[in-house]
């Protein structure tokens, strides 16, 4: 049944966005700190897989920034507040990237997953909605 | 995508709402063995090209899907996959077909004209309400929906076959024959439907074509002796190709709200359109509302 609150919420138009999909942050210096998609879907486990992920990151000031994986650079931004590029990540497992300043303080993290092709997942064969 | 039915996987479900997070949940997947679940009230409604015939209201929508690992239930499509691969799969299915419902809201009394007669009354070879004129004309009586037979509901069967595109897209061709004896005749379909997100915002594509054989065509729009009208009236409908266009809008208010925004445009094609029981060219549907995952 629709909730009181639900139908309050959506007469006034109030969008509220969750941030359940957004990285972890652990410094006041980052507003934001997004890669999507953050999953990666292989035959089998081991397999490498690309993933082609968007990094956005807000910044409440100018400066420099790395995005680390198990130690390795994937990419630096020199003086940069906002960022939004697409980046492509090589994944063997499912692993953990983060977000470095200068000074290699962790700013936040992210999770990125390998998963399977799951004997039970399959895909759909209509669009969603498409009864109409 | 809609969430299944499943506390155990609350926290999971979460991120398979509709939309909700692009990232746990990949685009074109569905879990097997639950129920997806989603019901969408708002206001829209799908025009009704039939003379007399009012518009469908579009209340309350239900998203209703069931995979296993190989039969599944999709919005009616009840289907058996035979073939299924990441990259291509091929289904036998079975489904109603809804060319019915647009005369379940019809006004029956509305008059019907072909061309043809109606060119012959403007000749002066016909007359409708001769009383007093001195013409030669022939008179005729008009007849009205409500002296056609009733069209009846059919049930299709046939193949579907899904190509599922490495950019995410999904091309879907499906050829179906009426199985239930009403029609007698097939249509089919060729559809691509892709999707974009825009932060927690996702933007839903088709663009597709249905083909409808001139035995469905003529069941539902064609007048003939089984309809109990002057034979002046009689009318053999025609094959028709319908090309259409979808756009959907989903954005999440919170962890089972989405707003849902659905908008459809679709060429009836001539093949329809001059049924003398059609008067659009066109239908369109449109619905605003929000959806609710369960």
């Amino acid at each position: 049944m629709v909730s009181s609150v639900g139908w309050l919420v959506l007469l006034v138009g109030v969008v509220t966005s969750f941030g359940v999909c957004a990285g972890q942050v652990h410094s006041d210096k980052i507003r934001q700190f997004e890669l999507k998609p953050q999953v990666c879907i292989v035959k089998k486990i081991g397999d490498e897989c690309e993933l082609l992920t968007t990094v956005e990151i807000a910044a409440t000031e100018v400066m420099t920034m790395c995005l680390v994986q198990q130690k390795t650079i994937l990419k630096c931004w020199q003086d940069k507040q906002i960022v939004a590029e697409k980046l492509a990540i090589l994944l063997a497992a499912s692993t953990e990237v983060e977000l470095l300043d200068q000074a290699q303080n962790v700013l936040a993290t992210e999770q990125l997953q390998v998963n399977a092709v799951n004997p039970k997942r399959r895909k759909r064969l209509r669009p969603a909605w498409s009864l109409f | 995508m809609a969430c299944e039915v499943d506390l155990k996987g609350f926290l999971l479900g979460l991120c398979c709402l509709p939309w909700f997070c692009y990232a746990a949940a990949p685009e074109g997947y569905v879990d097997t063995g639950q129920w997806h679940v989603a019901v969408a009230l708002g206001f829209g409604q799908k025009s009704n090209p039939l003379i007399g015939g009012d518009d469908l209201p579009l209340l309350v929508l239900p998203e209703v899907a069931y995979y296993s690992e190989r039969f599944y239930f999709d919005n009616g499509d009840v289907g058996y996959t035979l073939v299924d691969s990441e990259r291509f799969s091929v289904s036998v299915l079975t489904r109603f077909n809804v060319e019915r419902a647009y005369f379940s809201f019809v006004h029956p009394s509305n008059i019907l004209l072909t061309q043809s007669v109606s060119q012959a009354i403007n000749s002066g070879e016909l007359c409708v309400d001769c009383s007093g004129s001195e013409s030669d004309a022939f008179e005729v009586h008009l007849p009205s929906l409500d002296e056609l037979s009733s069209r009846k509901y059919a049930i299709d069967g046939g193949l579907s076959f899904n190509v599922h595109l490495p950019a995410g897209g999904m091309v879907r061709a499906q050829w179906m024959q009426d199985i239930s004896g009403v029609y007698r005749g097939q249509n089919a379909l060729l559809e691509y439907s892709s999707g974009m997100t825009f932060g927690e915002s996702r933007l839903g594509f088709t663009v597709g074509a249905r083909y409808k054989s001139q035995k469905l065509m003529d069941y539902y729009y064609g007048i003939g002796p089984q309809d109990s009208v002057d034979p002046l009236f009689y009318y053999q409908a025609k094959a028709s190709w319908q090309p259409y266009v979808k756009l959907t809008y989903s954005r999440p208010i919170n962890e089972h709200w989405s707003l849902l925004t659905l908008l459809r445009y679709s060429y009836l094609g001539s093949g329809m359109s001059d049924s003398p029981v059609v008067k659009d060219n066109s239908t369109s549907t449109f619905f605003v509302g929000a959806s609710y995952g369960f």
